[in-house]
């Protein structure tokens, strides 16, 4: 008995230590701390700070860019560094001035960068990565055209680092010295590009361009043929093939303005088919083409432009130039019809143009004709309020609006809109919880004065966000406005040609029509004297 | 006639060409630059303005969760009480816990606590590399007196970063 009873007890015990094994490892494992309200010496006063300032770093790592902003600012006002070139100090300066590039604000970046990289003490970053940031900064810069912050960025970058410079270095400052005109410090920069760098090819076109632009065409030539040339190592890609395309058409047209005719058909029929630069590189071929006599090639070259939809410049040409190849090529019937057609190709498409010329006189047409991207959840969880979501123009689709869209101030502008709608729409946020709280916030901690500073407050910049964005608006409507004028000038233009040709063509038929009623020269007509002798 | 071909080469001259901005555009831009900031300032102000409202100053308890970087061990779920009262349960996303691994610091709470004596317990639950369920907790008692308090739930790796510690800690702000 005693033993049954000793074997239960040893039976519990080793029940009750598996069971406790068992929850060791599952159940949670309580700690007790007695802390008093002291300071705990774990932490003094700047390790304190330091986590305080990881706070906007936590919303900058969760891509909440302007909560993140937001709380550098907090941080700012509320723990006064001490010493501004401690660590923590510094690294909250760099994430500030990543969170200014990435809200566009370039000029306060450059202000943060320099603060930075100027401190003392040693940083977290490594040189490389200093440099990179002045790099970086300066791409941005000359991206948004702000060419003052880009050469500064850059001059920082040359005053960091001793080592051989990237090729991107030597790029930017090509691309800077050509906006400046200094075609020498273009040269010298061009020249310590790799031979096989992209880079290169891009720099050495913009050089080509700029000098068509300033009439050095001889040099232009030299700098156009290079571009399209490919060394042995280097690889095919749609960035490369892009530079070679823009560059045999901008040769196409040089030879043609020479009167190369048939340099200029080479150089155009180097050109890809189904890219951008493809329908100019048939009107010039067809061009070239009909210098050279060689009509149906012209024919053929022009016809395949009066397939597209968009009646863009080219296509425009293309209709009047095949009946004008026709009449010389005595073919007045058809050269007749063809002109029919090109008139009444010319008139659907003005009316397209009329009309949405129509719509731009009411006050706020932009606003109908700029649609919203569509915008990602994933992007834009609270990227919002300083940087919003993008805007393209939606204008009918026969309407040509390539060189619009592409210009740089038109995109300039769309993306200066996009910022300030999404201000507006965070301003309006803020108006209408500060009213809904309004009787909250007056009975609350804070005095009925500070309720309404901040409604002034959000009102004031509601307003100035306003006035900015319907001047943004004006901007973009004038430059829409001027491309479908200037499309329509064109294309009366082109029509009145037609019906010129038409007139005179008529006229020849109409002569050849008359009947001959008499035949004599003028030597057998009496003079006066010998019908009067 | 043959002059016409100028035109297709006019356009394409304009498209290669930068077409600069006028004096207007760049006022804009500047404008809107100074727009930003007031904007930034205005956030941080409101933010500001609602910690006062929620709480006043003397009252105010913030709770941070900083994360030890060198640790292995994956976190859930984190839940906070004061005096008994549930006052945080927070599960997280892979996103956060990335943020809180490279030297972020969650506010993870902002609320008033009166003077006195209190007592606040932090539980965290997560997962060990070998896919055990793993809990811990802490408790701090603390003593409040007439200023803000803020605290700090900090996750640390003991051993072989495998397991975790919490450690419940005042910030002398």
């Amino acid at each position: 008995m005693i033993n049954l009873i000793l074997w239960l007890r040893i039976l519990k015990a080793r029940y009750l230590l598996v069971i406790s094994f068992l929850l060791l490892g599952i159940s949670a494992h309580a700690e007790t701390t007695l802390i008093s309200d002291a300071n705990s010496p774990a932490f003094d006063q700047n390790s304190a700070r330091a986590v305080v300032e990881k706070v906007a770093r936590y919303e900058y790592l969760l891509g909440n860019y302007f909560q993140s902003l937001s709380e550098v600012s907090l941080a700012e006002e509320q723990y006064v560094w001490a010493d501004d070139r401690a660590s923590n100090a510094q690294q909250l300066k760099l994430m500030q001035a990543k969170l200014y590039q990435y809200f566009d604000m370039e000029s306060d970046a450059y202000q943060l960068y320099r603060g930075y990289l100027a401190a003392d003490k040693t940083t977290e970053q490594t040189p490389t990565e200093h440099r990179n940031i002045w790099l970086k900064l300066a791409q941005q810069a000359y991206l948004h055209s702000d060419i003052t912050i880009a050469s500064k960025a850059l001059t920082q970058y040359q005053r960091s680092n001793k080592q051989e410079k990237p090729d991107q270095y030597y790029y930017l400052l090509g691309q800077i010295a050509l906006k400046n005109n200094a075609e020498k410090a273009a040269q010298q920069a061009l020249d310590e590009i790799s031979i096989n760098s992209p880079l290169r090819r891009y720099l050495m076109l913009n050089q080509a361009l700029s000098n068509v632009a300033n009439g050095k065409e001889e040099i232009a030539i030299r700098q156009l043929q290079q571009v399209t040339l490919l060394t042995a190592t280097e690889h095919i890609n749609d960035e490369v093939n892009a530079l070679i395309n823009k560059a045999y058409l901008s040769l196409g047209y040089l030879y043609l303005q020479r009167a190369s005719f048939e340099q200029a058909q080479t150089a155009f029929r180097a050109v890809s088919l189904a890219v951008p630069e493809t329908e100019s590189a048939l009107l010039g071929s067809g061009w070239a083409a009909l210098s050279l006599n060689e009509y149906n090639s012209a024919l053929a070259m022009f016809q395949q432009l009066t397939q597209a939809t968009k009646m863009t410049p080219y296509v425009q040409e293309a209709y009047i130039a095949i009946p004008y190849i026709l009449e010389q090529m005595n073919e007045s019937n058809k050269a007749h019809h063809a002109y029919l057609a090109a008139v009444q190709r010319f008139d659907d498409y003005l009316v397209v143009l009329s009309n949405a010329i129509a719509t731009t006189q009411h006050e706020d047409f932009i606003t109908t004709w700029l649609v919203a991207d569509p915008v990602l959840a994933a992007d834009f969880p609270t990227k919002q309020a300083i940087k919003g979501q993008g805007f393209s123009l939606a204008l009918p689709v026969e309407i040509n609006t390539y060189e619009l869209v592409a210009s740089h101030r038109f995109q300039k502008g769309l993306k200066e809109h996009r910022d300030v709608a999404a201000i507006i729409a965070q301003l309006q946020y803020w108006q209408s919880e500060f009213s809904i709280n309004h009787r909250a916030l007056s009975s609350a901690n804070s005095t009925p004065d500070t309720s309404n500073d901040y409604a002034q407050r959000i009102d004031s910049q509601l307003s100035k966000a306003s006035v900015l964005q319907q001047s943004l608006q004006n901007e973009l409507s004038q430059q829409v406005k001027q491309s479908l004028m200037m499309q329509l000038e064109n294309v009366q233009d082109y029509r009145q040609a037609a019906l010129i040709a038409i007139a005179k063509i008529n006229d020849q038929v109409f002569e050849q029509q008359q009947p001959v009623v008499a035949e004599f020269s003028l030597g057998d007509r009496p003079t006066v004297r010998e019908f009067n002798e | 006639m043959q002059y016409r071909f100028l035109m297709g080469y006019i356009v394409f001259i304009m498209v290669c060409t930068a077409y600069s901005s006028d004096a207007e555009a760049l006022t804009n831009s500047q404008q809107l630059s100074q727009l930003k900031h007031d904007m930034i300032q205005l956030n941080s102000d409101i933010m500001r303005t609602r910690m006062n409202l929620v709480t006043a100053k003397h009252q105010q308890l913030t709770v941070l969760l900083q994360l030890d970087r060198t640790q292995n061990f994956a976190l859930y779920n984190i839940k906070l009480r004061l005096n008994d009262n549930a006052i945080v349960d927070f599960d997280y996303s892979d996103r956060e816990i990335h943020a809180l691994k490279n030297g972020g610091v969650q506010r993870l709470y902002f609320g008033d606590i009166s003077p006195g004596r209190h007592q606040i317990t932090a539980f965290l639950t997560g997962t060990q590399s070998d896919g055990n369920i793993y809990k811990r907790g802490a408790t701090l008692k603390l003593i409040k007196a007439g200023r803000s308090k803020t605290l700090l739930v900090k996750i640390i790796a003991s051993g072989d970063g495998e397991n975790a510690q919490l450690l419940l800690a005042d910030l002398p702000l």
